[in-house]
C-alpha cells in the first residue's frame, strides 16, 4: 500500500530540502500503520495531514531559507545571494582583494624591517655612537678616539667594527667573501654567543696573535656543508692560514656591514693606533645599566664638546648616539611609511567603493528586505544577515587579497637591489607575515561590515515598500551617502596620483642627474690582492698593468682602468690637506682616490684644465695629483690652482703633492646628493691592494664572463668579484630603488582609485538618469535645451567630483611633507604637477559622465511621459 | 527563562511531548503523543515547524538516523530536551502555578 502520490509530491515540494525526507517520511510510516486497519481512512488522513501541512512547511522554507535561522543558513543565503548577483560579487573581491593585497604586502615589509626584533639579547640597550658636524655622519672614529670613547661611563662595554673581504683559496675556486673586522667584545655587546666553537677572546685581538676566525650560518653551510667539525680546522684566507674558532648562529644578522660570512677580530696597524685622524672604525656600546639613551646623549655631547677644542681634526666634530634600529633602517623608514600610508588610502578607496555597491544592492534590495521584515525578522536578523554577506565577501576578499600579497611581496623582494636587501633587517626573509595577513583580513571585513551597516539599518526601517507596492529606489538619503562615497573615493585618488607624480617627477630628475661621466657602456669588477703575495707597492703596480693588459685584450672592450673606490659607491676614503704657503686651509674632507692614467679618458670625464695624470707619473718622479672642479672652486675660487703644492697629514715624511690638472665632478655618493670635493692620485704613486676594475665595452653584458677570465688569466687565485654595469649600479641604488618603486606602486594604487572613482560617478549618474527619466523627458517636451538637459544630469556626477577634487588637494597640500624626504627637484606642492593631477582626475570625471549623458539625451519623450 | 525567551503554549505541548517520550521522540510520535495526550488535531507540518523554533532557541536538539522500509527508507529525526529546555519547561509551570496560587476566579458581573 502506497500513500497517495499527489499529496505526497505537494508536501514534498512545500517543505525545505533540511526537512523533505523527515516529514514525508513520518506521514509514510503513519499512513501505513493506518493503512492496515483502513485503507480509505488511511488515503483520506493522508490528505488531510498533507493538506494542513503545506503552509506550515512553506513557513519552515522561508525560515531555514531567511536571515531568520542559525548564522549557517544566514551563510547558504548569502553565498546564494551572491552567487545570483556575480558581478556584484567579484567587483567587490577584487576591490577589496586589492586593498588587503597592498596592506598585507605592505605591513609585512614593515613588520620585518621596522618591528621584528633583532636577534641580539642586548637590542633595546646596544646604541651606535658616531660623529657628526651637524648636516651629515661623520666617516666613523681613528683608534685613538676609541679608545678615548671607551672612558666614556654610559656604556658597560663599547666595540669597534670595520669591514673588507677576504679571498677563501685552496677550497674548489677561490672566492672573495665579505668580512667584518670586529674588537673581541664585540658579539658580547650585542649579547650574541656562537652557535658552535667559542667567542673571541681579548688575545684574539692583539697584532701578531694567530689569525682566528667565525663564520657566518650562511659560509658555513655553502661552503663547508654544515659541518660540526669544521671547528678548529685552518682555512687560507687571502694567503694568511686561519683557524675556524666559530659558527655564528643562523639567525644573526648584521645589516650595518650587509651580513658578512667571515668575522675575525680587529687589530689595528701601528699606524692606525698612532693616527689620530685616521677615521676608520665605526663603534657600538651596550648602555650601562641605570643609564638611559638620553643620559648617554648627554655624556657623548660634553665628550664632543672638549674633542672640538682638543685637535684640528674635530673642529666640527659632535658626538651623537641612535639605536641599532634606526642606524639600520633610517634611511628607509620614510619611505615605509608612506606605503604604508598609500595602501591604507587604498583600502579605504576600496571600502568606500564596495560600500557604494551595497547601497546600490540595497535599493535594489529594499522590497526582498520588506517581504522578510513583513514575515516577521526583526531588525537584528536583518542587520545579520546583511552583515554576514560582509563577512562572505571580506574573506573572500582578503582571501585573494593574501595571494596579491604574497605575489607582491614576492616581486618586491625580487627587484630588491642585494645592496639594499643586505643592509635591512630581516629583508632577505620577506614573507607573509600571520599578523599581516590577520590585520588585513581584519581591516578588510571591518570595511565591509561597516560598509554594509548603513544599508542594514536602512533594511530595518523599509517596510514602506511593500505597503505602498513602490519601485526599488534608492532614497534621497542614500544618494547622499553615494555623493560622499564617491567624493572621498576621488579624493583619495588624487592624493594618491598626486603622490606618484611628484615621486615619478623624482625619479625622471635623478635619472637626468649626470653622474658626471659617460655611464653606458661601464663595466666594473672588484679585486683584492692578498698581502701575503701583493705586500709591496711595486707588486701591486705590476700586477695591476698586466690586469690592465689583459682586460684590454678582451674582445669589445675599448678601453680598462683601475680606482680604488668607484663612482656612486660612497663616500670612502678623505682626508684633509694644507696648501703650501697658505697659513690656514679651511676644512672641507675632500674625497681620495687612486687612479691609472687612462681613468679620466675611459670615464669620459671631461678635463677642465692643465692635464691629466700620465703613465710617466710614477715612484720616483714628481708626486703630482688632479682635483676636481668642486674643490679648485671651494680652495682657489679665483682659479690658479694648476701649480699648487699640497701636503696631507696621512703620508709619511708628509711630501708635497703639486696640482696639475682640473677635471669635471664625478658623484661618488648617491646621485641625490651635491658634488664635493676629490683629489685623485695616480695610482702608481700611491698604490693600493684593493681596487676597482672598470671597463668599456660595446656589449658590457657580454663582457662580464671573458672579463672574470681575464683576471684568472693573470693570477688564478684572484676573484673578481661584485661584477656589475654602471648603469645598474645607479639604477639600483638607494636613491633610484626606493624612489622608482614607491612611484610604481603608488602609480598603479592612483589607477585602481581613479578607475573605481570613475565606476562610482557612473553609478550614480545612471542611476540619476533612471530616477529622473520621467523629469528629462518632461522637460524636453517643455523645450528644455541640449545644453539644459546636460547640466542637469552632468551636475548629479560632477558636484561629488568637484568635493573630492577639493578636499583631495587639501589632504594632499596638508600630507605633503611625509613625502618630502622622496623628492628630488620638485617641491612637493609643486603646481604643474598637481594641475596635471587634477586635470587627468577632471577629464576622468567627465568620460564617467559622458555615458549616461548620452543616454538622457536619447530619452524618447513619450516612453519617458509614459514610465509608470 | 533561557536564550530562547518566551516559550510558546503550542512550543510547551511539544516540548512535554518530546520530554515524555524519551527516547522514542520523532516526528510521527510526538504527533500522536499530541493527538492522544492533549487530545488536539496536529498536523506533521506545523509539529516541525515548531520543533525548529524549539530546536532554534536551543530548548531541544536533533539527530537523524536512517529509517527502515515501513518508511520508505526515509530518515527519522530525533529530538531530546537540552538542559535549557527543562529549565524553561519548568520556569513555565512555576509561573502558572503562582500565578494560580490562592486564586478563585469569579464570573462577570455586568452591571444591567
Amino acid at each position: 500500500m502506497t500513500p497517495p502520490r499527489l499529496p505526497r509530491a505537494l508536501l514534498r515540494l512545500a517543505a525545505p530540502a533540511h526537512d523533505r525526507a523527515v516529514i514525508v517520511g513520518d506521514l509514510d510510516e503513519e499512513f501505513r500503520a493506518r493503512a492496515a486497519r483502513s485503507s480509505t481512512g488511511a488515503r483520506a488522513w493522508y490528505w488531510r495531514q498533507a493538506a494542513a501541512s503545506v503552509p506550515p512547511a512553506l513557513g519552515l522554507r522561508v525560515r531555514r531559507a531567511a536571515p531568520f535561522g542559525d548564522l549557517s543558513g544566514d551563510l547558504r543565503v548569502a553565498l546564494r545571494t551572491l552567487r545570483r548577483q556575480p558581478g556584484f560579487a567579484a567587483a567587490a573581491i577584487l576591490t577589496m582583494a586589492l586593498g588587503a593585497g597592498m596592506t598585507t604586502g605592505v605591513v609585512s615589509i614593515v613588520e620585518a624591517v621596522l618591528i621584528r626584533p633583532l636577534p641580539y639579547a642586548n637590542e633595546s640597550r646596544v646604541f651606535v655612537v658616531y660623529e657628526s658636524d651637524g648636516v651629515r655622519r661623520g666617516g666613523g672614529f681613528s683608534w685613538a678616539d676609541y679608545v678615548d670613547l671607551s672612558s666614556l661611563r654610559s656604556f658597560s662595554a663599547l666595540a669597534a667594527f670595520n669591514g673588507g673581504s677576504r679571498t677563501l683559496t685552496g677550497f674548489g675556486a677561490a672566492e672573495r667573501l665579505p668580512a667584518a673586522y670586529v674588537t673581541p667584545r664585540f658579539l658580547a655587546v650585542l649579547g650574541v654567543s656562537p652557535a658552535l666553537g667559542r667567542d673571541f677572546g681579548a688575545a684574539d685581538g692583539v697584532r701578531g696573535a694567530p689569525s682566528v676566525v667565525i663564520l657566518s650560518d650562511r659560509a658555513w653551510r655553502r661552503r663547508f656543508n654544515a659541518d660540526p667539525a669544521v671547528v678548529g680546522r685552518t682555512v687560507t684566507l687571502s694567503g694568511e692560514a686561519s683557524t675556524i674558532i666559530g659558527v655564528l648562529p643562523a639567525s644573526f644578522i648584521f645589516p650595518p656591514r650587509a651580513d658578512p660570512e667571515l668575522w675575525m677580530p680587529l687589530r689595528p696597524s701601528p699606524q692606525q693606533e698612532s693616527r689620530p685622524y685616521l677615521h676608520f672604525i665605526d663603534v657600538l656600546g651596550v648602555l650601562a645599566p641605570g643609564v638611559t639613551p638620553a643620559m648617554a646623549a648627554d655624556e657623548l655631547r660634553t665628550r664632543g664638546r672638549q674633542w672640538q677644542t682638543a685637535a684640528k681634526w674635530h673642529e666640527t666634530t659632535s658626538l651623537r648616539t641612535t639605536s641599532m634600529r634606526d642606524e639600520m633602517v633610517g634611511s628607509v623608514t620614510p619611505t615605509l611609511y608612506v606605503l604604508l600610508g598609500a595602501s591604507v588610502l587604498v583600502l579605504l578607496t576600496a571600502a568606500a567603493n564596495v560600500a557604494g555597491l551595497v547601497l546600490v544592492r540595497a535599493a535594489a534590495r529594499t522590497r526582498e528586505v520588506a517581504v522578510r521584515s513583513a514575515l516577521g525578522a526583526t531588525r537584528f536578523r536583518l542587520a545579520r544577515q546583511l552583515l554576514v554577506e560582509a563577512t562572505c565577501l571580506g574573506a573572500a576578499g582578503s582571501a585573494l587579497g593574501l595571494l596579491l600579497g604574497a605575489w607582491g611581496l614576492a616581486t618586491f623582494a625580487a627587484a630588491m637591489p642585494q645592496r639594499l636587501r643586505a643592509g635591512l633587517p630581516h629583508a632577505d626573509q620577506l614573507a607573509v607575515s600571520p599578523r599581516a595577513a590577520a590585520l588585513g583580513a581584519l581591516l578588510t571585513i571591518a570595511a565591509l561590515a561597516a560598509a554594509s551597516l548603513w544599508p542594514a539599518f536602512r533594511a530595518a526601517r523599509s517596510s514602506a515598500p511593500l505597503v505602498t507596492g513602490a519601485r526599488a529606489t534608492s532614497s534621497r538619503a542614500d544618494a547622499r551617502v553615494r555623493g560622499v562615497l564617491v567624493a572621498s573615493q576621488v579624493a583619495l585618488a588624487l592624493v594618491l596620483l598626486a603622490g606618484a607624480v611628484l615621486v615619478g617627477r623624482s625619479v625622471l630628475n635623478l635619472s637626468r642627474v649626470s653622474p658626471g661621466f659617460a655611464i653606458d657602456g661601464l663595466v666594473s669588477g672588484r679585486v683584492s690582492l692578498p698581502p701575503a703575495r701583493y705586500g709591496s707597492g711595486e707588486a701591486m703596480v705590476t700586477v695591476v698593468d698586466r690586469l690592465l693588459d689583459a682586460a684590454r685584450a678582451v674582445p669589445g672592450v675599448s678601453g680598462a682602468e683601475v680606482i680604488n673606490q668607484l663612482p656612486l659607491t660612497g663616500r670612502g676614503n678623505t682626508g684633509d690637506f694644507a696648501i703650501v704657503g697658505r697659513d690656514s686651509t679651511p676644512p672641507s674632507d675632500p674625497l681620495i682616490r687612486d687612479v691609472t692614467p687612462g681613468y679620466f679618458a675611459l670615464m669620459g670625464t671631461p678635463l677642465v684644465e692643465g692635464r691629466p695624470l700620465r703613465p710617466s707619473d710614477r715612484k720616483g718622479s714628481q708626486r703630482v695629483v688632479v682635483v676636481n672642479r668642486s674643490l679648485a672652486r671651494f680652495y682657489f675660487p679665483n682659479g690658479g690652482a694648476l701649480g699648487q703644492r699640497i701636503v696631507f697629514g696621512f703620508f709619511d715624511g708628509k711630501p708635497e703633492w703639486t696640482i696639475v690638472g682640473v677635471v669635471g665632478d664625478e658623484q661618488f655618493d648617491s646621485l641625490d646628493r651635491p658634488m664635493v670635493p676629490v683629489v685623485y692620485f695616480p695610482f702608481a704613486q700611491d698604490p693600493d691592494d684593493s681596487f676597482s676594475l672598470v671597463v668599456r665595452a660595446a656589449a658590457p653584458d657580454a663582457a662580464i664572463a671573458p672579463l672574470r677570465g681575464a683576471v684568472t688569466s693573470v693570477d688564478p687565485d684572484l676573484p673578481l668579484y661584485g661584477i656589475s654595469t654602471l648603469s645598474r649600479m645607479a639604477a639600483d641604488s638607494r636613491a633610484m630603488f626606493l624612489r622608482a618603486i614607491v612611484t610604481r606602486l603608488l602609480l598603479w594604487f592612483a589607477i585602481a582609485a581613479l578607475a573605481l572613482a570613475g565606476v562610482g560617478i557612473y553609478g550614480i549618474l545612471a542611476e540619476t538618469i533612471a530616477a529622473r527619466t520621467r523629469e528629462i523627458g518632461l522637460r524636453v517636451a517643455l523645450g528644455a535645451t541640449r545644453a539644459g538637459i546636460v547640466r542637469l544630469v552632468m551636475r548629479a556626477g560632477l558636484a561629488p567630483a568637484g568635493i573630492g577634487l577639493a578636499a583631495g588637494a587639501v589632504i594632499a597640500a596638508v600630507a605633503s611633507p611625509a613625502i618630502r624626504s622622496l623628492l628630488y627637484g620638485v617641491s612637493p606642492l609643486d603646481p604643474s604637477s598637481l594641475a596635471a593631477v587634477l586635470a587627468v582626475i577632471a577629464v576622468v570625471s567627465l568620460l564617467a559622465c559622458a555615458i549616461p549623458v548620452r543616454r538622457a539625451l536619447r530619452v524618447p519623450v513619450a516612453t519617458a511621459l509614459r514610465q509608470d | 527563562m533561557g536564550r530562547g525567551g518566551y516559550l510558546g503554549e503550542f512550543e510547551q505541548v511539544v516540548l512535554l511531548a518530546v520530554a515524555r517520550l524519551d527516547d522514542e521522540a520523532y516526528g510521527m510520535r510526538i504527533r500522536e503523543e499530541i493527538e492522544t495526550r492533549a487530545g488536539r488535531r496536529a498536523s506533521i507540518g506545523a509539529v516541525y515547524a515548531t520543533l525548529e523554533r524549539l530546536v532554534g532557541k536551543g530548548y531541544a536538539r536533533e539527530t537523524d538516523l536512517p529509517g527502515g522500509s515501513e518508511r520508505s527508507g526515509l530518515a527519522r529525526r530525533f529530538y531530546a530536551v537540552t538542559p535549557a529546555g527543562r529549565t524553561a519547561l519548568e520556569d513555565a509551570r512555576d509561573l502558572q502555578a503562582r500565578m494560580w496560587s490562592g486564586l478563585k476566579l469569579k464570573t462577570d458581573r455586568r452591571k444591567p
